[in-house]
């Protein structure tokens, strides 16, 4: 190999200068001579052009694929998605592994006061209000608090919880991926470990609700939780859900 | 023995000199002059004109602000007034709403600075360097944004700054607007204020960032002063 | 003395460097100057959608609707204490429909009829600004932007409004003209109050 090498460059040297000997004579060298002069360059031209395409990817990875949603995460044939993502700042790893599920999507007018009973919801002009049910199973030390739930369409338009568009005398669910009471453990820089107060301890499977601005001629036909761009559980609609 | 010792060194290092390359003898000095006037705080060259005088009611003029301050006084309030403007129907809640809260010192005492400010320049002045347009000095015990400890009035920058009379944020200039502005500094009212104390008018530099190259006003650097005395001030 | 005779590969690089430069030439006048280096200028300036009062103008992100724009000089708003100026505010009502993910208009800049460019965004709250909710795709919203400025720059001034009050640059922004002349500027809005109002449509 390394023999080889330096016979090539042995050999283009030699090429080249008898190229500008003659050109200096003829009008041009020929094509055969230049190829064979230039064969190494050639050769390397496209590792090069590869080298700096990929030395220059780290822009794609940090302004393109990580700046959206780029990897969705489908359900198997039990319609669980078995979801995989870490909270990672370099210093400290944290898994988000839940299993997560679609129990419902269904429109609704109301949502439920602290007392329980429904509060009837104000909308925006031409908007309707979904109640999206997610059914969550996890292991209760995990850390599952931070994440976002949207209504997607074939195009891909979202429509996300906590869009605050509508009124009602109640509060929105805090969290669509943990139940308000018992979000389990959270996590500060700060701490060594994820913290979780005692009386906050998450069950290790729950269904929660959340709601969801649309207008009323959308179609959504999935429903996406993420946690960190750009993996997203995608969680199909079956027709029956929004009868 | 050491004065010889010398001379031959003086003589060595002639030699050695005047041998170098006239190229290096360049590098050389030009390294010197960099090191040297680096320790002084660069080449470039230097605003000498003397601090002009801040006095109530005539303008300063400076970039890309024109500053007038009108009057500086202390309250433990801001404003001072502690009830809404009473008006036969103040118990009107829509009226209520319209109330200018007060906003309370967290160590005693708010200096007040009055003053109204206009834009000279083409476009818009954001809130950084607004807050740098008026500065005090000769006074201690102030709060800081960064520190917890006190600083001294020159170190501190304004809590507040305030439209008035409407009490809004003055977090834009527009140009060739004039807008009537309050400064608020949070000063401990354990530290008693002298008599008199330094409002300084500070302009700043049009120039491109070292860093990012983006274009801004730059390098706050004191125009005017002038002392002020900083009565007490009640609610009428 | 004599000029050496070009070889024929002289004349291949000679084209390709003057093929070069008519390539940065081309996309040069394409994607305008590139001078200055801050965000939305030179080769980085917004695609501007130039658009009249009623109708709507269609963004990349969403569709936006100026419905009014009138001069004021007092500034009322719910809830807060009514401001006035010795100038002008330029008050832009208009609506705002988002596209695919929710947003918000965050920034209104007025280039007056000299030159001097007004810009207010929706950060803080003081005298001018911005003030649009974020509705999700599809729903409407009713906003306003004020942006206060002396009356000098009012004739051939026009607003621009746009979707993002760090950088605009390469997105399209909305322009509309105030349609002040000289005539009219000195009285333009005098001793009227405008209202500042925001929200979803449908909702108070």
């Amino acid at each position: 190999m390394s023999s080889d090498e330096a016979g090539s460059e042995t050999g283009s040297e030699t090429g080249s200068e008898t190229g500008s000997e003659t050109g200096r004579e003829t009008v041009a060298p020929s094509r055969r001579s230049w190829l064979r002069r230039n064969r190494v360059g050639l050769v390397l031209l496209p590792i090069a052009l590869a080298a700096a395409l990929a030395g220059n990817a780290e822009r794609l990875q940090t302004l393109w694929w990580e700046d959206a949603l780029h990897a969705p995460q489908r359900p198997d044939s039990a319609g669980v998605v078995h979801f995989v993502d870490a909270y990672d700042d370099g210093h400290h790893a944290w898994p988000i592994r839940p299993a997560l599920s679609l129990v419902s999507v269904a429109r609704v007018d109301s949502l439920p006061g602290s007392d329980g009973e429904p509060r009837p919801v104000t909308l925006p002009t031409g908007a309707v209000l979904h109640k999206v049910t997610l059914h969550v199973e996890a292991d209760p030390n995990m850390i599952l608090t931070g994440c976002t739930l949207a209504l997607a369409d074939e195009d891909g338009t979202r429509w996300e919880t906590g869009s605050r568009a509508f009124e009602v005398d109640a509060s929105e669910p805090f969290s669509p991926c943990t139940p308000d009471d018992h979000p389990g453990p959270g996590w500060l820089p700060k701490d060594e470990q994820p913290v979780v107060e005692a009386d906050e301890v998450r069950p290790a499977g729950y269904d929660v609700d959340s709601y969801v601005v649309t207008p009323a001629d959308a179609r959504p036909t999935e429903v996406w939780v993420w946690w960190d761009e750009p993996r997203f559980a995608a969680l199909p609609i079956t027709s029956t859900d929004e009868g | 023995m050491v004065r010889e010792t010398g001379e031959r060194f003086v003589a060595r290092a002639r030699r050695w000199a005047l041998d170098l390359p006239p190229l290096a003898l360049l590098t050389g000095g030009f390294l010197v002059v960099l090191l040297v006037s680096g320790l002084f705080g660069g080449l470039r060259e230097v605003d000498t004109d003397p601090a002009g005088t801040v006095t109530a009611g005539v303008p300063v003029e400076t970039e890309p602000l024109t500053v007038t301050v009108k009057d500086a006084y202390w309250v433990t309030a801001f404003p001072e007034a502690a009830d809404s403007p009473d008006s036969p129907d103040s118990a009107d809640s829509a009226d209520s709403d319209r109330r200018i809260y007060p906003d309370e010192p967290t160590r005693g005492r708010f200096v007040v600075v009055e003053a109204t400010v206009l834009n000279t320049s083409d476009e818009t002045v954001d809130y950084d360097v607004l807050r740098e347009a008026v500065s005090l000095d000769g006074a201690q015990g102030f709060v800081s944004t960064r520190d917890t400890a006190l600083v001294p009035a020159a170190q501190a920058r304004p809590t507040y700054v305030y439209t008035m009379p409407e009490k809004r944020i003055f977090g834009t200039a527009q140009p060739g607007v004039t807008y009537t502005v309050a400064y608020l500094w949070d000063q401990s009212a354990a530290v008693p204020l002298p008599q008199r104390l330094t409002v300084a008018v500070n302009g700043h530099t049009w120039r491109e960032d070292t860093l990012d190259f983006h274009l801004g006003w730059k390098d706050p650097a004191v125009e005017a002063t002038g002392p002020f005395a900083v009565p007490e001030r009640r609610a009428s | 003395m004599r000029l050496p005779r070009p070889r024929r590969s002289t004349f291949g690089v000679g084209a390709l460097v003057v093929a070069g430069l008519a390539v940065t030439q081309s996309l040069d006048a394409l994607l305008p100057s590139a001078t200055g280096a801050d965000f939305g200028t030179g080769a980085q300036r917004p695609f501007v959608r130039e658009g009249i009062v009623g109708t709507p103008i269609a963004l990349r992100t969403g569709d936006l609707t100026v419905k009014a724009v009138e001069g004021a000089t007092t500034l009322e708003e719910s809830g807060a204490y009514p401001v006035t100026t010795e100038a002008v505010f330029v008050v832009v009502h208009f609506t705002w429909k988002p596209q695919r993910e929710k947003g918000t208009i965050a920034v209104a800049e007025v280039a007056g009829g000299d030159d001097r460019v007004f810009r207010a965004t929706s950060i803080g709250s003081g005298r001018d600004g911005v003030t649009c909710p974020f509705p999700p795709p599809g729903v409407t919203a009713e906003c306003t932007a004020v942006v206060e400025l002396p009356r000098d720059a009012l004739p051939g001034a026009s607003v621009t409004l746009s979707t993002n009050a760090i950088d605009e640059g390469l997105d399209d922004v909305a322009r509309v003209d105030l349609g002040v002349d000289a005539a009219t500027s000195g009285s333009w809005g005098r001793g009227r109050t405008a209202t500042v109002s925001s929200g979803l449509v449908g909702l108070s």
